[in-house]
């Protein structure tokens, strides 16, 4: 073991760390406690860095926040249960639910008042088509009572039952169709019948105040004097 | 397999560098177990946060690289093959991760100021010298040396900051800092004689100097 004897201060601070911590070779120990023996201001250094060390050996340990714990085991426990496909699984979820859901809520909105829309315009087609259908088939739109009416001596027609009459009646009181219900039904009696019809001129039937189409129902009792 | 491969490197490694306890541990810690990972955070939680905390400066940097540095913990530890004691491996992740923090951080030129925010907000997150009933004085004083320490923490070279903080503030020993920062215990001596020299100059006032 070789010491050396006379080392110098810049040397004495170099072993001092090491020195300290009892981690300086055995020659290096020697031959500091050798210059120390004879350097105050080296011993005044070296009780500087004991100082030192005591000194952040008393720095006590800073405090973790309070839920830093809670925290990392959180983050800890996410990673450690998904595996790569689930980690894939879980970003395309956190990715296209917040995309998704709206998207599919506006769709759907959109599709049911498109619906509603096309359905209620469809709707109002099919109606006016089935109301213009019906005002062809709506005639009469008002029939009266049996009315009795005697029959002109000069019917010509040798007829003795009441002879029942159905006449439909436009709205400008004239006769635009005949029907026989009852009675005689001969060509004879018909013709009669139409040419008093058609001939005829009625006060249409009203609906507020409006003319409109109406049945009128007649019965002919032939009357011989 | 894969497991079990893990387990029969482990095994190799254990007889001379893991000692019983941490062999167990590693073997729970890599078959994922609930309770293994509950005592990792709660064992290294602590002393990962105030390593962090001295090297970074900021409570909330710090709080950010612990979680970090578990989630790398966690992803790597079925890669552990036991060559170094699990104290000695999760602080040298652990180092790694405050070192790139702190390199993104001068790639900003963030580090221009050293936080010491929780303690100067009083929230209890800053240092405190031990002493049990301190007077208003003393807890002035202690608390103005607690900012020259961590102002003159921020002074020093990353590398010189990790050496003080691991050694002076952790316990760590020589050979636990040479294999947390992958260098000779040599290179560990010398930086940290310039780093207690730096520290030195820094807090000279607050140095009791015997006169000789």
């Amino acid at each position: 073991m070789k010491i050396e004897t006379n080392i110098k201060c810049s040397k004495a601070k170099e072993l001092m760390s090491s020195y300290i911590d009892c981690m300086a070779e055995r020659e290096e120990s020697a031959s500091l406690e050798l210059h120390l023996d004879s350097c105050k201001p080296c011993q005044r250094q070296l009780h500087s860095y004991v100082s030192l060390r005591s000194m952040l050996a008393r720095v006590e340990p800073v405090r973790p926040p309070e839920d830093l714990v809670l925290d990392t085991r959180v983050r800890l426990s996410h990673a450690r249960s998904g595996g790569l496909i689930d980690r894939i699984e879980a970003r395309l979820v956190n990715v296209l639910k917040p995309v998704l859901i709206p998207a599919v809520s506006g769709i759907t909105l959109t599709v049911l008042s498109f619906g509603v829309i096309f359905g209620h315009l469809a709707m109002n087609f099919s109606t006016q088509d089935l109301s213009s259908t019906l005002i062809v088939e709506e005639e009469p739109v008002r029939i009266t009572e049996q009315t009795v009416l005697s029959a002109p001596g000069n019917s010509g027609s040798d007829w003795r039952e009441p002879l029942s009459v159905r006449a439909n009646i436009r709205d400008d009181g004239r006769v635009y169709g005949v029907t026989i219900l009852g009675g005689t039904n001969s060509p004879a009696v018909k013709r009669w019948i139409n040419n008093l019809m058609y001939t005829a001129q009625f006060g249409p039937a009203t609906r507020l105040g409006k003319p409109i189409n109406s049945t009128i129902n007649l019965t002919f009792i032939n009357v011989r004097s | 397999m894969r497991r079990e491969i893990a387990y029969y490197d482990l095994e190799r490694g254990v007889a001379t560098l893991l000692d019983d306890h941490d062999a167990v541990f590693v073997r729970r810690l890599q078959a994922n177990e609930d309770a293994a990972y509950d005592e990792l955070v709660r064992t290294y939680n602590s002393s990962i946060y105030h390593v962090a905390y001295r090297m970074l400066g900021d409570s909330a940097e710090a709080s950010d690289a612990v979680q970090d540095i578990f989630l790398k913990v966690f992803r790597n530890i079925r890669a552990f093959r036991g060559d170094s004691s699990l104290k000695t491996w999760i602080f040298r992740i652990g180092i790694s991760e405050i070192l790139n923090r702190l390199r993104w951080w001068k790639r900003r030129s963030r580090l221009s100021t050293v936080s010491m925010d929780d303690d100067h907000n009083g929230n209890g997150n800053g240092i405190c010298i031990r002493d049990s009933a301190p007077s208003p004085y003393q807890s002035l004083e202690s608390k103005e040396q607690d900012l020259a320490i961590q102002q003159a923490l921020g002074r020093l070279s990353r590398d010189h900051r990790s050496i003080v903080v691991l050694r002076d503030i952790e316990g760590f020993s020589y050979t636990e800092i040479a294999d947390v920062l992958g260098i000779t215990v040599g290179t560990v001596k010398s930086r940290l004689a310039r780093a207690r020299a730096d520290m030195k100059k820094s807090l000279i006032r607050f140095l009791s100097i015997q006169r000789v």
